[in-house]
Parts: structure tokens; C-alpha cells; sequence
């Protein structure tokens, strides 16, 4: 396919930059704790160098959305994030496309804030998870309720989101609400609200903890949904709440099944053309990938599984899509099983989504299109 | 002809029987080392996973001694209380046995069995102890215990080890000295005896036969006495244990026949095989027939399936000729095939091959005796599942089948043998204590035999205690019907025939069972125990309260496709039954109780 078709499926930029302090035992990610060491020059040059080289799959598009995910972005000098930046400006659709850095508390600062801004990031992802320090602890979280306090404070009238996690161990219904008031008095404008998964390859899934039982978890989603709802934050999908028109256009994009060019090591990403759907993903060694931004895993998305990624995606944002607002044509095998869904109760009638019974059995739901 | 010594292996499961008929195998050079892999005559998965012999084999080794040539036939046989009907099949094609013990453990019900029909049908008995390397061996007690129990003198008994291969020449000089060549009349017409037969995907029905009398001859146009049809013997020889093709087999010899014969009831077990134009000859003296004990109805989980489990049951009754079936439909289930074992292990193995082999999901229902229902009219009704059972209202008398069992035990373990069988509906009949071991034997219903009795046993015998037993006679018992209702409606493959007196224990512990079994899926699912319309059981698989994961990872979702696909794998498993997953585990294990 030549650069020159147009393509009209949404572009977003997945930037990753694999660094952290320790490795929290609950995280599956690709990240290494090896220290920065100048090696973020390298990386910037070697993820500039991934995107020029992109070009066939950019097929002249222009990025919707950038998001600097980690490990922890915010251990990266901000020369080289600025660097990156000013490197693909002239591939953005417009210079007010939202452009998201995940950070660590315990980088927060007036200073570095102020020179994120300056580099081009206008929205900032806080690492919280708790503003408990038994619950950190728990996570083995290398920052405490203090820092937590102090980044939320300077990120006041930032555009920014806050991780906040349930289903901590030991962690308590009230406890739970204490940490989530802070995110309230904090006023920030979005938020990211999700239960600890305890995944294989994980520190945790070796142990044996002591997770909140069924009815604990329960209590703490219904308190969660009554004090956001309160204060004016609507959820719009399974783990994303906001403030009106303060959706991450970011995630939005992965949910309404746009494309996504990673770059950087182990980042994923997920091409359309108009004869197939790709999925591929970069090498995972840091040294590799600044040596050679080699992908890997490269396979075109079949059927079957188109049904499957479409399930998994859409479905996910809260109270469905309009048919019109969506950016690819759902394929006949998909309606086919959609219709049993709709038939079953699970599924909504008139737009593409879960119906509220089948939001929250959301994953026996998509195992109707598996 | 007097170099031949047909002979069989006498031995209790874990006994080293397989284990020796390799050794014996090697010493004779029946395969070269490359060749030999372990048990080689257990040839199924199965039996080798499971270390049990299944079907009856034959092997004919050469063996040398003061320059004469030994021709051994030595046909294996299966272990498990399940396959006797194999063993005294196998025996009858003998002059002798080997009674093997495993000289850490001692002597065990089913050898006892094996060991009387040998002796019932004249073989000559050679004991003979293995495992004799494990440093816990007490021959000496093991000798007397056989001379105890069983009578035979074992003050010869050479002392083996199958493993590492020690005293295997004394072995096969004792079994050429003291077992009898065959007696036949080598210019006599030809006779020769089915010992079994089975199907080959590209030969056909293969028979293992022994001549009697006369000889037989490649090419040879035969007859199959009971069904007089004849057949061209196109292919005959012996097993080394490869195929060795023979121009001849002569009388007293054991080796194979390929006839051109289409299916396993051309070329029945026990039947004779004569030259076709011989027509005054009398029939050797056959096998009983086999009867099932224990009846199962099987289904498979995907109802698309159906015609392939058809298929796949036809062809699985070609190699097993004990298995019957006939079709069934079950209002919960569909459509599947109601079958008769000779036991729970024949079941598990039947089940377990038809998967394997034929790759199919398949549930199999609890399994049940048959019963003899006396109607109000005088009519006797065999039943063998729950759904044949008449309305109790036109129903005058339930007979089920009673067992003598007999249990060896040593002395440490009788009260828990005893307290066991008492719970199982049991009357004891005998106790024998012989040294350290002790034989019960109890008159029990053999329902109660079929469930969870033998792995009962195990446990509280710490894997020691044996058991034998028969079906003596049907007596009139106190019998009710347990239905099982799961979402209010009654799911009838899972209906249960059982005592009375148990009926409110064990609806209990089905219906716990049950709650464990199930898992919990998008609404309640209220399981009850039903006797007749009165309720006495209820319990309740919470549902989930809700099932989605919050995390959604920078675009790749890979990870989470994989779990959710597992699930859904998982799933396929499980029988739909209205809006309710079953999985399969569901249906083998909610009828045994809890009690280990």
C-alpha cells in the first residue's frame, strides 16, 4: 500500500519509556530497573529514528493523541522527552492534541512540572494507587501518603489523572474512602479507578494474600460510584472516570478500536490498512531496541479474532457508541454475534455496548464473540 | 512339541508383572536393546500411565539351554478385579503359571482369585518372589504366607528382581522344568482355540489362537465353528513380541491368525477354529460369556458430536468385546448410549480411550447395577438406570445383586475393613487370619461395591487391603429413586437408585457436592434433592457478583485474549443444561461422599 492512499482510522502514539526505581509486585509490564545512565538520549533517538521509519504504517496520517507510558516516564530527563517531542511535531493533526506523561509521585515537583509544560506535555498521569502508607506498602510502592499529598497539590489546575487501586490487601471500605477523598479535594479533572489483578509473571502471584473479600470489594465500588458521581465525574468505561469533556482522547482511542503506533521497547502496536488489521510489537531489551527498533510478533488480525478485539475494546466504554460514531464497519460475524447478545440481555439494542447486566459480567460478555 | 512350555504371569497390580515379562523378554533376546522400551506389553497409553495390563498378549521367546531350544508362549494377563474374565481366558491356553508376589507386600486378594482358577483348571503353580532388591523384601514371610493362603509349595521359589534382573536364569530353568509341555496329537485334525481376538485398522481381526490338535498352515481355508464360516488363513505366526510371520503353527504352539475376517463377532472368543472341511468335529470346550456389572449412561457435551461418538463406540467395541451399548435420551443430556462394564475401571478406561483416541468430550452418568423390578402385575423388569425404574406405584419389589467380596487386609487395618463394609450395607461371613494377613470375606450389595468403595479402602487400609469378589444372587431391598432439580427443573442423567436408609445422608452430600462442583456463573442456581415431590435436600451456587477486569494495558490486550480464551476453552467443557454449566467433573464425582 503506497503512503499516498488515505487512510482514515485515528492515529495515536504510544511512547514507552521503560525505566523504574523497583518493580512493584504487582506489575506484568515490560520496564527494567537498571538505572537511567544517559540512556534516554539513546532511546529518544532510537524511538525518533522508530517513527520516520514508520512511515508505510503512518500512511500520511496525523497523531490524534501521544502518551508517554511506562515504567516511569518521569524518571526520563525532560530534554529527552522534549527532544522526542519537537522531533514529530509536524506529525501531529493540530498543536492541541493532548499529550499525556505518566509520573511518579515521588518526581513530582513545581520545577519539573513547569518544564514538562514547557516541553509539550499538557496532561499528567499520577501514579498513586493509595494515599495509605499500609496500603503502599502493601504494593510495594516506593513513594508514601506524604509525597502522594505533596505531587497531587502541585498538580493543581494541571490537566492531570490520578491511578487510584482497590482491592488492596488489607485495605478497608473506609480506607479506601479516605484515599479517594484526597482525589476529590485534589480536583483533578480524571481518573483512573481499577481493581489489583494479581497477574502470572508477577511478584504476587507467587504469595499468598490477603485480599478484601467479595463484599468489600463491593462496598468499595458502591462508595467509589456514590462520592464521584457526587462531585461530578461520570464513568465512561470500566476503569476511566471524568469530569464532562475530560475523557482521555488517548484510551478513547484504543476503546473505539483506532490505530496505534508504538515505538519504544515491548510497546505495542495496532496498524489498519485497507486489505487487513495488524498487530505487532517492538523487542523488549532496551539496549536492543536502541541498537535496532526490530518488531517482532507481526500478525494479521484473522476473523474470528477481529470479532474478539472489537468485543474487547468497544464493549468497554459505558453506555455503548452510537453506530455512527464508529470508525470502522463491524463485520457481519460480529452483528451475528451481537444479536445473541442482544437476545441474552447482555447487549444493548440500539448502540454498540453492554447492557448494564452485561457491564458487569463484561467478561462473559466478549466470550460471546470468542 | 516337548520343547514347548505355554504359561501366563499370576500377579496383583504394582506386583512387577510387566516389569518381569520385559526381563524375560530381554534375557531371551525378543528385541534387541534399541527396541525395548518399558512394559512393552502394555501397549495402550493407558496401560502403561496407568501401570495395569488391559487385553491379553502373547509372546513367544526362544530359550536356550544344554543345546536345546526352549519355545516359551507366554501370555499376559490383566491384573484388576475388573478383567478376571481376561485371566482364566488366558489361562486356559496354559500348562502353567507364575504366581509373582511382590516379596515387600505379600500375597493379595485378586492373586488369590487368579491363583485358584489356575489351580481349579490344573496348571501348574510356581511361585516366585520379586522386587526381592527392596531393602523391606521379607521373603521368608512371603513364602509362608503363599503356603498358607494358597497351598502350593514355596520352598522352591526363586527369589527375583524384575528391575535389576537378578535370578531370571533360575526362573526360566524352574518354568522349563517343571512346567508340562502341551498335550495334543500332532496328526490329529486340526483344533485350535480363539484365546482372544481384536481389530487392526489395516489386517482386520486378529486372533490369538493356540492349536490343540494337528497344525495349520499358511493359506489353510478354516472354519469358525459357531458361526461355520470359513476363511482363508492368510497371514499366521507368532509375536516375539514383533509379528513373525511362520509358514506353520503346530499343536501346542500360541500365535496369531489374520483371516480376512471383517469384525470381532466373526471370530468370537472361545470359539474353536477347525479345518473347513472338517464338519464332525465337537467344539473345544469355550468361555462363559461375560456379563456386565455396572451400567453408565455417556454423552458427549458438544450434542454436534453425536455421530462421531456412534462411530467411535463401534469402533472401540471391536477391541473390547465385554463393552455393549445401546442408544439413550435423556430429557437433560440429549442423545448418548447407555453401557454396561465390568466394572468402574473398565468404565474409567472406556471413558478415557474414547477421549483420547477418538477426541471426544464426553459425561458420564453415576454408575448403576442392574436391578430386577417386581411389578404389581408379577412382570420382572431388569433395570439398569434410574430412569427405567416404573412408577413406585406399580411397583411391588426392587431385587439388587449382592456380592460376596473377599478382602485381604493385614491384622492392622480389620476394624477399619470391618467398620467400612458395615457402613456399605454389608453382612460379614468369614474371617481368616493367616500370619499377618487376614481374609473377610462379606455379603455386600454390590451398588455399594461400585462407589466410591474402592477407593475407601485404599485410604483406610493405607493402600494395603485387596479385594475379590462375585455376584452371588439378586435379594429384595429397601430402594428409592433421588432426583436432582437444578434451576427447579430435574436433571435426570443425574438420578440416583439407592438405600433408603441413606437417602437423607447422601441427598445431603449431593447436593454439597454439587454446590462445590458448579461454578458460579451470572445468577443463582438453586440445586435440590428431590425423593419423589418431597424436597429433602437444598443448597445454592451463589452468583458471581459480577465478572470484568478494570485493567485495560497500553493497547495490548493479548494477555488478556489468552486468559479469556481459556475460559471459554473451559466452557466447551461444560454441558449446557438450560441456562446452567455443568462442567464434566460434575457428573463423575457428585455421587461419592465425602468421607475418605
Amino acid at each position: 500500500m503506497k503512503d499516498s492512499l488515505l487512510n482514515n482510522t485515528p492515529l495515536s502514539l504510544y511512547i514507552h519509556l521503560p525505566w523504574c526505581e523497583t518493580q512493584c509486585p504487582y506489575c506484568d509490564f515490560s520496564i527494567t530497573t537498571d538505572p537511567v545512565n544517559g540512556n534516554d538520549a539513546k532511546l529518544a533517538e532510537a524511538i525518533i529514528k522508530d517513527i520516520s521509519q514508520s512511515n508505510h504504517l503512518i500512511a500520511g496520517r496525523k497523531f490524534k493523541t501521544v502518551y508517554f507510558g511506562g515504567g516511569t516516564p518521569s524518571l526520563a530527563s525532560t530534554e529527552s522527552i522534549k527532544y522526542i517531542l519537537d522531533s514529530i511535531k509536524d506529525k501531529f493533526s493540530s498543536t492541541e492534541i493532548e499529550i499525556t506523561l505518566e509520573m511518579n509521585p515521588n518526581n513530582v515537583s513545581n520545577d519539573k512540572v513547569d518544564e514538562l509544560l514547557f516541553a509539550g506535555i499538557n496532561r499528567i498521569s499520577l501514579g498513586v494507587q493509595s494515599y495509605n502508607n499500609q496500603e503502599l506498602q502493601a504494593l510495594g510502592r516506593s513513594h508514601n501518603k506524604e509525597s502522594a499529598i505533596q505531587a497531587t497539590k502541585a498538580l493543581k489546575g494541571i490537566n492531570s489523572t490520578i491511578d487510584l487501586m482497590y482491592g488492596i490487601e488489607k485495605q478497608t471500605s473506609e480506607s479506601f474512602t479516605k484515599s479517594l477523598e484526597k482525589v476529590i479535594q485534589a480536583e483533578v479533572n480524571h481518573l483512573s479507578l481499577y481493581q489489583l489483578a494479581i497477574e502470572p509473571n508477577t511478584i504476587f502471584y507467587k504469595k499468598e494474600l490477603l485480599l478484601p473479600d467479595e463484599k468489600e470489594i463491593e462496598k468499595i465500588e458502591r462508595v467509589a460510584k456514590d462520592l464521584l458521581e457526587k462531585n461530578g465525574y461520570k464513568q465512561y468505561e470500566v476503569s476511566s472516570w471524568a469530569k464532562p469533556g475530560f475523557e482521555s482522547q488517548h484510551n478513547l482511542n484504543y476503546w473505539q478500536f483506532g490505530d496505534f503506533l508504538g515505538v519504544g521497547p515491548g510497546s505495542h502496536s495496532k496498524i489498519s490498512n485497507e486489505q487487513e488489521i495488524i498487530r505487532y510489537r517492538k523487542i523488549k531489551p532496551l539496549e536492543g531496541y536502541i541498537k535496532n527498533q526490530r518488531s517482532t510478533d507481526l500478525r494479521a488480525i484473522c476473523d474470528n479474532e477481529l470479532d474478539m478485539d472489537l468485543a474487547m475494546n468497544l464493549l468497554r466504554i459505558k453506555n455503548g457508541l452510537e453506530k455512527k460514531d464508529l470508525t470502522i464497519s463491524l463485520p457481519e460475524s460480529f452483528l451475528e454475534k451481537y444479536q445473541k447478545g442482544v437476545d441474552e440481555g447482555l447487549l444493548l439494542k440500539n448502540k454498540i455496548g453492554a447492557t448494564k447486566r452485561g457491564y458487569k459480567f463484561l467478561n462473559e460478555t466478549i466470550q460471546l464473540f470468542f | 512339541m516337548k520343547n514347548i512350555r505355554n504359561f501366563s504371569i499370576i500377579a496383583h497390580i504394582d506386583h512387577g508383572k510387566s516389569t518381569l515379562s520385559d526381563r524375560l523378554i530381554e534375557y531371551c533376546g525378543g528385541l534387541s536393546q534399541r527396541e525395548m522400551s518399558e512394559q512393552i506389553l502394555d501397549s495402550m497409553d493407558i496401560e502403561r500411565e496407568r501401570g495395569i495390563t488391559i487385553k491379553a498378549q502373547a509372546v513367544t521367546l526362544d530359550f536356550e539351554r544344554d543345546g536345546q531350544t526352549y519355545q516359551l508362549n507366554f501370555i499376559d494377563t490383566p491384573g484388576h478385579v475388573d478383567f478376571s474374565y481376561e485371566v482364566s481366558r488366558s489361562l486356559s491356553a496354559c500348562e502353567g503359571a507364575l504366581l509373582v508376589v511382590d516379596g515387600s507386600q505379600g500375597v493379595e486378594a485378586q492373586t488369590l482369585a487368579n491363583c485358584y482358577t489356575a489351580v481349579d483348571q490344573n496348571l501348574e503353580v510356581l511361585a516366585v518372589i520379586n522386587k526381592i532388591d527392596l531393602p523391606q523384601a521379607e521373603p521368608d514371610r512371603v513364602k509362608q504366607e503363599i503356603e498358607d493362603m494358597i497351598g502350593i509349595d514355596a520352598t522352591m521359589a526363586p527369589l527375583v528382581s524384575a528391575k535389576t534382573g537378578q535370578g531370571i536364569e533360575e526362573l526360566l530353568d524352574l518354568l522349563v522344568d517343571k512346567i508340562p509341555p502341551p498335550e495334543g496329537d500332532p496328526n490329529a485334525d486340526f483344533e485350535a482355540l480363539i484365546i482372544d481376538s481384536w481389530f487392526d485398522a489395516y489386517l482386520g481381526v486378529v486372533s490369538l489362537i493356540k492349536v490343540i490338535n494337528g497344525s495349520i498352515k499358511e493359506g489353510q481355508k478354516i472354519k469358525v465353528f459357531s458361526t461355520q464360516q470359513s476363511y482363508l488363513a492368510d497371514q499366521i505366526g507368532i509375536f516375539s513380541p514383533k509379528k513373525i510371520a511362520k509358514k506353520e503353527l503346530n499343536v501346542g504352539q500360541v500365535g496369531y491368525m489374520v483371516a480376512g475376517i471383517k469384525n470381532i463377532q466373526g471370530a468370537p472368543v472361545g470359539d474353536t477354529i477347525i479345518d473347513s472341511k472338517n464338519d464332525t468335529s465337537k467344539p473345544l470346550p469355550g468361555f462363559q460369556k461375560v456379563l456386565p456389572k455396572v451400567f453408565a449412561s455417556l454423552f458427549t457435551v458438544d450434542s454436534d458430536e453425536y455421530e462421531k461418538f456412534r462411530d467411535a463406540l463401534s469402533k472401540l467395541v471391536l477391541n473390547d468385546s465385554a463393552l455393549i451399548y445401546e442408544p439413550e435420551v435423556s430429557d437433560a443430556l440429549g442423545f448418548g448410549f447407555r453401557c454396561g462394564f465390568l466394572g468402574t475401571l473398565h468404565l474409567e478406561v472406556v471413558r478415557e480411550r474414547l477421549e483420547r483416541e477418538y477426541d471426544l468430550n464426553l459425561i458420564s452418568t453415576a454408575p448403576s447395577v442392574q436391578y430386577q423390578v417386581v411389578k404389581t402385575d408379577g412382570e420382572v423388569l431388569d433395570c439398569d438406570s434410574p430412569s427405567q425404574l416404573p412408577a413406585l406405584s406399580n411397583v411391588n419389589e426392587i431385587r439388587e445383586p449382592y456380592v460376596l467380596a473377599t478382602i485381604l487386609t493385614p491384622k492392622d487395618y480389620v476394624g477399619n475393613v470391618i467398620t467400612l463394609c458395615t457402613q456399605k450395607r454389608g453382612t460379614q461371613k468369614e474371617m481368616t487370619y493367616f500370619g499377618n494377613q487376614v481374609s473377610i470375606v462379606f455379603e455386600m450389595p454390590l451398588a455399594e461395591v461400585i462407589i466410591d468403595f474402592f477407593d475407601r479402602l485404599k485410604s483406610t487400609t493405607k493402600g494395603y487391603a485387596s479385594i475379590e469378589y462375585n455376584i452371588t444372587e439378586f435379594k429384595a431391598s429397601n430402594l428409592i429413586k433421588l432426583d436432582v432439580l437444578l434451576n427447579n427443573d430435574v436433571v435426570d442423567a443425574l438420578s440416583i437408585i439407592i438405600h433408603k436408609d441413606f437417602a437423607m445422608s447422601r441427598g445431603r452430600e449431593v447436593a454439597k457436592n454439587l454446590q462445590k462442583l458448579i461454578p458460579r456463573q451470572m445468577f443463582d442456581i438453586p440445586i435440590q434433592v428431590a425423593l419423589g415431590s418431597k424436597i429433602i435436600s437444598r443448597e445454592t451456587v451463589k452468583a458471581l457478583r459480577k465478572n470484568v477486569t478494570a485493567k485495560c494495558y497500553g493497547g495490548d490486550i493479548t494477555r488478556k485474549k489468552k486468559l479469556l480464551e481459556k475460559q471459554k476453552e473451559g466452557k466447551k467443557k461444560m454441558k449446557q443444561f438450560g441456562r446452567v454449566s455443568i462442567p464434566q467433573e460434575a457428573f463423575l464425582n457428585y455421587f461419592n461422599s465425602g468421607e475418605k
